[in-house]
């Protein structure tokens, strides 16, 4: 198996060509030799592989949410509904705490990129070739592990006023900055990020140690060779041969951080008030403890039009060749 | 790597790990406590050695045993045939002749686009109505299909940085698809679908709202929804035996990522 | 370029096949297995369906009493989510696979289900149950909608303060008979080092029940109007409340809002619990807990000046929804469910005062305050949560809660003005459906 790596290695070039010719040639990538068999046939496979995926994501997950978009045009309550057009999508604009659920959001998403992202990438390049690397991995990638309930009630104890952090700061003498943490707005929001961050960065290492090991190792040899070394043979060798795999990481972080619920929820619900609120827990709010469907349809499919934009925004430009 | 940005990276690399264990630490040495004891400050030192009984409470009084076990049938052929069909779609989508890839390629992202909780009221309808509430087998069904989307993310993300001389060498070579994808692609794609696996073995063994759903029976019921029992509103327990059942019910999770580590950190061996 | 076909380790189709065949089996295996709770209930038991799986034991020990009675034992089942059970709850009460029996609450949450004619009405049961002296005939119309009633009470609560004797008798505290003394209390606790009132709530449900108990301690009658559409959150008496809370804020009587309720047995060991204000179902945990009669002692909130002695009630409902499979038995139980003995053995698992005066807990926990409320027989006020439409009350108690994190008296009079903007607002949509 390693046998073949390497040698498949050895002689071939460097990633992004294949990712950069991708999109924009299909019929000439597409189309094997002429002594193939057949198009029909080969099309005919190609479904047979693509349907047990296509068919289970549809029915089970596209579907419901299409049942989701038509409810929510109604008012309804679970017994009884009426149509009521756009009115939901209106009423929810206008709402004050929607835009502070958006505003949310959007921190959301802007630490997200920054943290986990950020510093996964630095952990995962910077213990790549490290023996004290394996330690760090383990500490780094240990909380992914832990069970979201764990993790909530851990947190909480830290974060909670005389908790964790509280008693840890006055044991230093910082005094001054103790704080309740997850009682002010935005403070609460940020420190959920870093609590988020902490769990969430194991799964971007992981991610970017794959995308390491898939450089061919003679590339940064030669690199080397031509004297480029640490911050230079990470900016211009190491972090474009990561491009299809940085493209994965962002693109879920981007998703992930849109549609944050669970530590929202565990940790403030949502408060004080709706302060902390982001878009998925006002979803949560008018759906299962208002028992309004239809509003909380509306903002659903806002979420999701949301995220169906931010995603198709990046993953287009990495898609299609930028030099 | 000069010896002195070795030495800082060294430092800088400690002092991160043991920051990033603080709240790990905690955890464990909580679930020490003993749940009578517990008064709303987290002790940073073991004050009881009362795990073995915390761990005894969850198990007896929220069924997390048979929680586990269900956990375990779900995670694993959950992930393992999700993994498998992701596989079989990247594939698919790029290196078969298909036509429209990208559609394909957004038909299926989708599923990791979507809120969750906008269509588990509607799947929750639709699961009661066909006989599936709390079968094993809607479960799995539900779990597959969620897990699908990201797998296949994953999957493709890598097989688009394959070589394209192997598909040309390939198909000079009269191979069929089928031959190909089992032969070629699936044996190059290991580390990524290995990670795709235990990324979503641990989603799907670390899921509360669908397991807490569509699921009511012990029998069904996976491990984070009889969990629920014990952090719940009404629990009668403090979070001491939460934790050790939380604890408990991670340890899977966390074998499974470390034992399938090594893949993922080939490239410490420096001549490969 | 070497082939790239080298037959070594590649996933040959003989491993495929296997592996493929095996996840087959598995799923087949899989299949055939049904939850053990969903599948038709055994012959002689009737399905209950709650919020709360700490309660097995307790339906389990009054099913004991009904297998004698009319022959039907309980079997019961929960989602341990509040949120997800209502809902499953609304999804399933209308459809054919709904339990025979549910866990609801009264007031207007039950109101809000009752009104889509998916419960029977319970006239009848009633009746019975009045006739016979089980049930205290004030409650029924906190369970009925337009006249007729929809539940029957599961159990009875009430809003009491939990107190720590030792921390009483080692400062020379007495159980307080006025408002004042209360207040004095919590002072001579403070002095002391120990957090006068353990208060949770800033974003939970328990952001009320401060609000409501000094409601209930300033004008009762008020606390009825406002709940029910006929003042105004603005009105003088919810000021003075908001003033009191503030000031009691200001004193420093109360803890930080993020604790919660599970922290007072640890307290209680340590020696650092006063007093909380809470539902007296609470007891349940406490006991569970190993505290005794002389660790924890309750006291009704005394009326503040020239009020009426008033309390706060949390009862729950058991409703039969019009699908149940087995109807006629689960009628048969909610009739039962009343009954003198089969209370005794629920309240005696419960540690908590029954709905039927007769049935006396067990415990001693709760012995004294259901007497004191015996002799007094204050004016019982439906629970804030249930008291008005759902959508109101889950915004007001969010306003209450971001209140207690900052409880200045202008935040008070915003926080006021907001819930009242809210209720018109939601008494309209009410009004209309």
């Amino acid at each position: 198996m390693e046998d073949l790596e390497r040698r498949m290695t050895l002689t071939q070039p460097p990633v992004p060509d294949t990712v950069v010719d991708r999109e924009a040639r299909p019929a000439t990538r597409r189309r094997p030799t002429p002594t193939r068999r057949a198009p029909l046939s080969a099309r005919i496979t190609g479904g047979a592989f693509l349907a047990p995926a296509v068919v289970l994501v549809v029915a089970l997950l596209v579907v419901p949410f299409l049942f989701t978009i038509s409810r929510s045009f109604f008012n309804d309550n679970g017994f009884t509904r009426s149509w009521v057009g756009i009115e939901n999508y209106r009423a929810m604009f206008a709402d004050p705490a929607f835009g502070q659920s958006v505003l949310n959001t959007f921190l959301w998403v802007v630490g997200t990129l920054l943290l986990p992202v950020g510093i996964g990438l630095a952990i995962a390049v910077g213990t790549w070739k490290l023996r004290l690397g394996g330690l760090a991995r383990f500490a780094i990638v240990l909380p992914y592990a832990i069970s979201g309930s764990a993790t909530a009630v851990v947190w909480t104890f830290m974060l909670s006023t005389d908790g964790g952090l509280d008693t840890l700061l006055r044991m230093v003498g910082l005094d001054g900055l103790v704080s309740q943490w997850l009682l002010q707005w935005p403070l609460n929001t940020v420190m959920m990020i870093v609590a988020t961050t902490w769990q969430a960065t194991g799964a971007c290492v992981i991610l970017f140690l794959v995308g390491l090991q898939s450089i061919p190792p003679n590339t940064l040899e030669a690199a080397q060779i031509d004297g480029a070394s640490g911050w230079r043979l990470f900016w211009s060798v190491t972090f474009p041969q990561l491009r299809p795999m940085t493209v994965v990481v962002v693109g879920i972080s981007i998703v992930g951080s849109l549609k944050v619920f669970d530590q929202v929820l565990l940790l403030t619900n949502g408060g004080p008030g709706t302060a902390s609120e982001t878009l998925a827990l006002t979803m949560y709010r008018e759906t299962f403890t208002l028992s309004r469907y239809g509003s909380g349809a509306a903002v659903a499919v806002f979420l999701t039009l949301v995220v169906v934009v931010a995603s198709w925004a990046y993953l287009r430009r990495q898609l299609r060749p930028t030099d | 790597m000069t010896k002195t940005s070795r030495r800082v990276l060294a430092v800088v690399l400690t002092v991160v790990s043991l920051i990033w264990l603080i709240p790990s630490y905690l955890l464990v040495v909580n679930a020490f406590t003993k749940s009578a004891d517990y008064s709303g400050t987290p002790s940073w030192w073991p004050t009881s050695w009362s795990l073995f009984d915390n761990i005894a409470t969850a198990f007896q009084n929220a069924n997390v045993g048979q929680g586990m076990a269900n956990s375990l049938l779900y995670s694993v052929v959950g992930a393992g045939a999700a993994v498998f069909i992701a596989a079989l779609a990247s594939f698919a989508v790029t290196i078969m002749p298909v036509k429209r890839p990208t559609f394909w390629f957004w038909v299926i992202y989708i599923g990791t686009i979507l809120p969750l909780q906008a269509f588990l009221s509607p799947l929750f309808t639709g699961y009661a109505a066909a006989s599936l509430f709390d079968t094993q087998y809607g479960m799995l069904l539900v779990y597959v299909a969620l897990t699908i989307p990201f797998a296949f993310f994953v999957v493709r993300g890598h097989m688009t940085g394959l070589p394209n001389e192997v598909r040309e060498a390939a198909s000079l070579d009269g191979a069929g698809w089928v031959r190909m994808f089992f032969q070629v692609h699936l044996p190059l794609s290991t580390s990524a679908l290995l990670a795709a696996f235990v990324f979503q073995f641990t989603w799907i063994w670390n899921d509360l709202l669908f397991g807490l759903t569509l699921s009511s029976s012990p029998n069904i019921r996976p491990v984070m929804a009889t969990l629920a029992d014990l952090t719940g509103n009404y629990s009668t327990y403090g979070p001491p035996v939460a934790l050790a059942g939380a604890l408990v019910a991670s340890l899977p999770t966390i074998i499974v990522f470390f034992a399938f580590q090594r893949f993922f950190a080939r490239g410490l061996n420096p001549t490969a | 370029m070497p082939n790239p076909f080298s037959r070594g380790p590649a996933v040959t189709r003989r491993t495929a096949l296997a592996l493929g065949g095996g996840g087959l089996l598995a799923m087949t295996l899989a299949a055939c297995a049904r939850g053990s709770d969903t599948q038709p209930s055994a012959p002689g038991t009737v399905t209950l369906n709650s919020d709360n799986p700490t309660w097995g034991p307790g339906y389990a020990a009054a099913s004991a009493v009904l297998a004698k009675r009319i022959g039907y034992r309980i079997t019961s089942r929960s989602i341990a989510s509040v949120n997800n059970y209502t809902q499953v709850i609304r999804m399933t009460a209308q459809t054919d696979s709904t339990t025979d029996l549910i866990k609801w609450t009264n007031g207007y949450r039950l109101q809000d289900i009752a009104r889509a004619d998916i419960l029977t009405d319970l006239d009848p049961v009633w009746d019975s149950a009045v006739e016979r002296g089980w049930v205290d005939p004030a409650q029924r119309e906190s369970f009925s909608y337009r006249g007729r009633t929809y539940g029957v009470p599961l159990y009875k609560s009430y809003y009491a303060v939990f107190y720590s004797k030792k921390a009483f008798a080692e400062h020379g505290i007495s159980v307080p008979t006025s408002f004042d003394e209360m207040l004095t209390a919590a002072q001579r606790l403070k002095d002391a080092g120990i957090t006068p009132f353990l208060s949770p709530g800033a974003t939970t449900w328990e952001a009320e029940i401060w609000f409501m108990q000094l409601l209930a301690s300033i004008d009762p009658d008020y606390y009825k109007a406002v709940t029910t559409d006929k003042a105004s959150y603005t009105d003088e008496p919810a000021k003075q409340a908001m003033d009191l809370w503030s000031s009691m804020y200001a004193e420093g009587f109360f803890s930080a809002p993020d604790v919660t309720s599970n922290d007072l047995p640890g307290l209680v060991s340590k020696g650092r619990f006063g007093m909380m204000l809470y539902g007296t179902w609470f007891a349940n945990t406490l006991l569970a807990a190993g505290l005794t009669d002389s660790d924890i002692g309750f006291f009704r909130v005394p009326p503040r000046g020239p009020a009426a002695p008033a309390v706060v009630v949390e009862s729950g409902a058991l409703s039969v929804p019009v699908k149940a499979h087995r109807h006629g038995a689960a009628v048969d139980v909610a009739k039962n469910w009343l009954a003198t003995d089969v209370q005794t053995a629920w309240v005696g698992f419960l540690g908590d005062t029954s709905p039927n005066p007769h049935a006396l807990p067990k415990s001693d926990l709760v012995k004294d305050l259901a007497k004191d409320i015996a002799d007094t027989r204050p004016v019982e006020l439906t629970r804030y949560w249930e008291a008005s439409p759902t959508p109101l009350i889950e915004g007001n108690v969010q306003d209450l809660g971001s209140f207690m994190v900052n409880p200045s008296k202008a935040n008070g009079v915003a926080t006021l003005r907001s819930m009242q903007n809210r209720a018109v607002t939601e008494w309209k949509t009410w009004n209309a459906a």
